[in-house]
């Protein structure tokens, strides 16, 4: 690592906030370099006397009676309540039978969604053949038309196909 | 404890915001600069934790939310202080009383330490001196600050590492004697 890119890991350093990884590289250079060390000690020590300064500053507390008075103002205010649908929802009761029942639908919504297993299918098939009419044999596409009528003359020609695409023309 | 005064227990708030008592005045004395300004910013912030209480989410750190708010009470007042454009005469820290018993000698060196530390972060610029003041101070971690300022933790480091190179060259420069004495 070079001066330039350790110096700014340097006031990090000091407060032991850069990654092992990283401050490894930078310890290294450190002990190339007496210029980022005196920089790193200085950050340091400054550090350390302004937390001294800190520690050993006289504050002050608030008075029996100033605390005393100031609960009283600060109470007297209106606390904002909670909206009536907020506190029933965070009630643990009301909240489990909500999640309950936010299940139960969930669960109902899935089981119509999701596809039937094979045997559940055949089940349902052939419930629905026992119960309900079956439909009519159709004749089916055995058999198919084309019919093609000219404009000029009037002319029909109507071709019958077979289900082997056998044809006949105007068999009538 | 939350639940409690929500549901109308008012005698209940007090030993909820009984353990910051002290160090919310400390801190906002710290931001102010200033005893009478200390004093608004706490009763401010209490008063606004007790009014928005219901909007604090117990999942969270009491804590951080309770300093979330006096950090934006004291930019307020700064704010407020700057619009209105008040002359304030703000006695400079060497003459202000200090409550050192009758020791004038234990006195003395209450303003010169309060003196010294204030001169150091008068160089820091607002989000500076709150970083510095949460991290080095107050000792949180680099998560919460960020979580209190509502800020990056790459923010916070930034601005951390340029708060403590300001104060190193402040104390190199007029307090010599501090890092002398550590070397």
């Amino acid at each position: 690592m070079t001066c330039r890119g350790t110096k700014k890991y340097l006031p990090l350093l000091a407060g032991n906030e850069i990654s092992q990884k990283r401050a490894l590289k930078v310890k290294a250079h450190l002990e190339r370099c007496p210029g980022c060390r005196k920089e790193v000690e200085e950050i340091s020590a400054a550090l350390d006397a302004a937390k001294g300064m800190a520690q050993k500053e006289a504050l002050r507390d608030w008075t029996d009676a100033e605390w005393r008075q100031m609960l009283r103002n600060v109470t007297a205010a209106n606390v904002e309540r909670r909206p009536w649908a907020v506190r029933l929802v965070q009630r643990p009761a009301f909240a489990f039978g909500l999640a309950l029942l936010i299940f139960a639908a969930g669960a109902l919504w899935l089981q119509k969604k999701l596809p039937l297993r094979p045997e559940e299918r055949g089940a349902l098939q052939a419930r629905s053949q026992t119960t309900a009419q079956r439909p009519k044999e159709s004749a089916g596409q055995d058999v198919l038309s084309m019919t093609i009528v000219s404009q000029e003359t009037g002319l029909k020609i109507v071709w019958f196909f077979n289900k082997n695409f056998e044809w006949k023309e105007n068999p009538q | 404890m939350v639940e409690r005064v929500l549901s109308g227990d008012i005698d209940a708030f007090e030993p909820l915001i009984t353990p910051y008592r002290q160090p919310l005045l400390s801190l906002a004395y710290r931001i102010t600069r200033n005893w009478e300004d200390a004093k608004e910013t706490s009763q401010e912030t209490f008063l606004r934790a007790f009014k928005y209480l219901a909007k604090f989410d117990v999942q969270k750190s009491f804590r951080n939310w309770i300093y979330q708010i006096l950090i934006n009470t004291a930019r307020n007042l700064k704010k407020k202080q700057a619009a209105q454009d008040r002359l304030r005469y703000d006695a400079p820290l060497s003459e202000l009383p200090v409550d050192s018993g009758n020791d004038p000698e234990q006195a003395q060196l209450d303003r010169e330490l309060r003196s010294q530390l204030a001169d150091c972060l008068d160089g820091l610029s607002d989000r500076e001196r709150e970083i510095f003041l949460l991290r080095d101070i107050e000792g949180w971690n680099i998560k919460e600050t960020a979580d209190v300022l509502k800020c990056s933790s790459v923010a916070v480091r930034v601005h951390l590492s340029a708060a403590r190179r300001k104060i190193k060259e402040r104390i190199k420069e007029k307090y010599p004697f501090l890092l002398e004495v550590r070397r």
